[in-house]
């Protein structure tokens, strides 16, 4: 599925400039798996509190400058 | 077209680490084409600079430019252009290794008092063919004596890894080369060629020996057309 392979690419790219891979994660949810999908919602959304925020991100909000990124 | 991959990220990173003004300059032709120089790869592998310098609080101005083809002045001279490259310390080349001579060429020429610094951020790989999605094979050596006509529109020197004349030798296997199992042997498909085109005849004669004074083997070449000089 392409869709996976430029996640996965995309994935590559985070881990080349330090930010890590696992704050981006593909998943296979059907229509009909609302449970699926809330759980996995839910892992994902732990998973992104504890990486905490981009740390590039709060070096300019502390510094007070803004980037295109 | 020709081909290229793009040099590992840390390389780069490594060949503009002492600088903060860095220009990301794409290649609007082949490479953008093989999607590894054009203006979207700028844009990611400045954004990806920007965001690893910014992590490692290093404080770095980085910039993306693409012009339609770093191997000719024509697309280089804009002056709108030319001002962004004397503010950068350093330009990272994402085309082919032709366009990045040709910018670093053009760039010291055309800015005077300043030293423009030009890096590769690819390492250009082949002249080549787009076969399938995401899939490009090498097609052409640049030989300067073209036989495709006698092989069936097949080139031997570039798709045959001896570069044989005269054809198959006997490390072909099942249309495959002995090198690897993954490349066809190109005087395998020369003949399977020919003979579906009846013009088997073709290769009959042996092909005694080439002069190779019209490739590389002569040194650097150079085409000049008085015709469409001024």
């Amino acid at each position: 599925m392409r869709a996976q392979k430029k996640v996965e690419y995309t994935k590559k790219l985070l881990d080349e400039i330090g930010l890590g891979n696992e704050r981006l994660e593909f998943f296979y949810i059907a229509a009909s798996e609302a449970p699926l999908f809330a759980e996995t919602v839910r892992k994902m959304t732990e998973r992104a509190k504890n990486l905490g925020p981009n740390p590039y991100r709060m070096r300019l909000q502390q510094e007070g400058r803004k980037d295109k990124g | 077209m020709i081909t290229a991959e793009r040099k590992p990220f840390e390389e780069i990173k490594e060949y503009v680490r002492d600088y903060k003004n860095i220009m990301v300059l794409g290649c609007g032709t082949c490479v953008a084409v093989c999607q590894v120089g054009g203006e979207k790869e700028a844009e990611i592998l400045a954004s990806e600079l920007r965001l690893t310098f910014g992590n490692e609080g290093k404080r770095v101005e980085v910039n993306e430019e693409t012009v339609v083809r770093q191997c000719d002045d024509e697309f280089m001279a804009d002056p709108a252009f030319l001002e962004k490259v004397k503010e950068a310390d350093v330009i990272i080349s994402i085309a082919c290794g032709v366009g990045v001579q040709h910018a670093c060429n053009f760039l010291n020429r055309a800015i005077e008092g300043k030293p423009i610094r030009v890096v590769p951020g690819l390492n250009t790989a082949f002249m080549g063919a787009n076969i399938d999605l995401g899939l490009w094979e090498e097609r052409c050596l640049g030989c300067g004596d073209c036989v495709l006509e006698r092989t069936g529109g097949i080139c031997p020197i570039t798709r045959c890894a001896k570069s044989l004349l005269n054809g198959p030798c006997g490390g072909s296997s099942g249309g495959k080369c002995e090198l690897s199992t993954d490349i066809d042997c190109a005087w395998h498909l020369i003949i399977e060629r020919l003979e579906t085109l009846g013009e088997l005849e073709r290769i009959r004669p042996v092909e005694m020996y080439r002069d190779w004074r019209p490739s590389h083997s002569g040194g650097p070449r150079k085409i000049l057309r008085e015709d469409l000089r001024l």
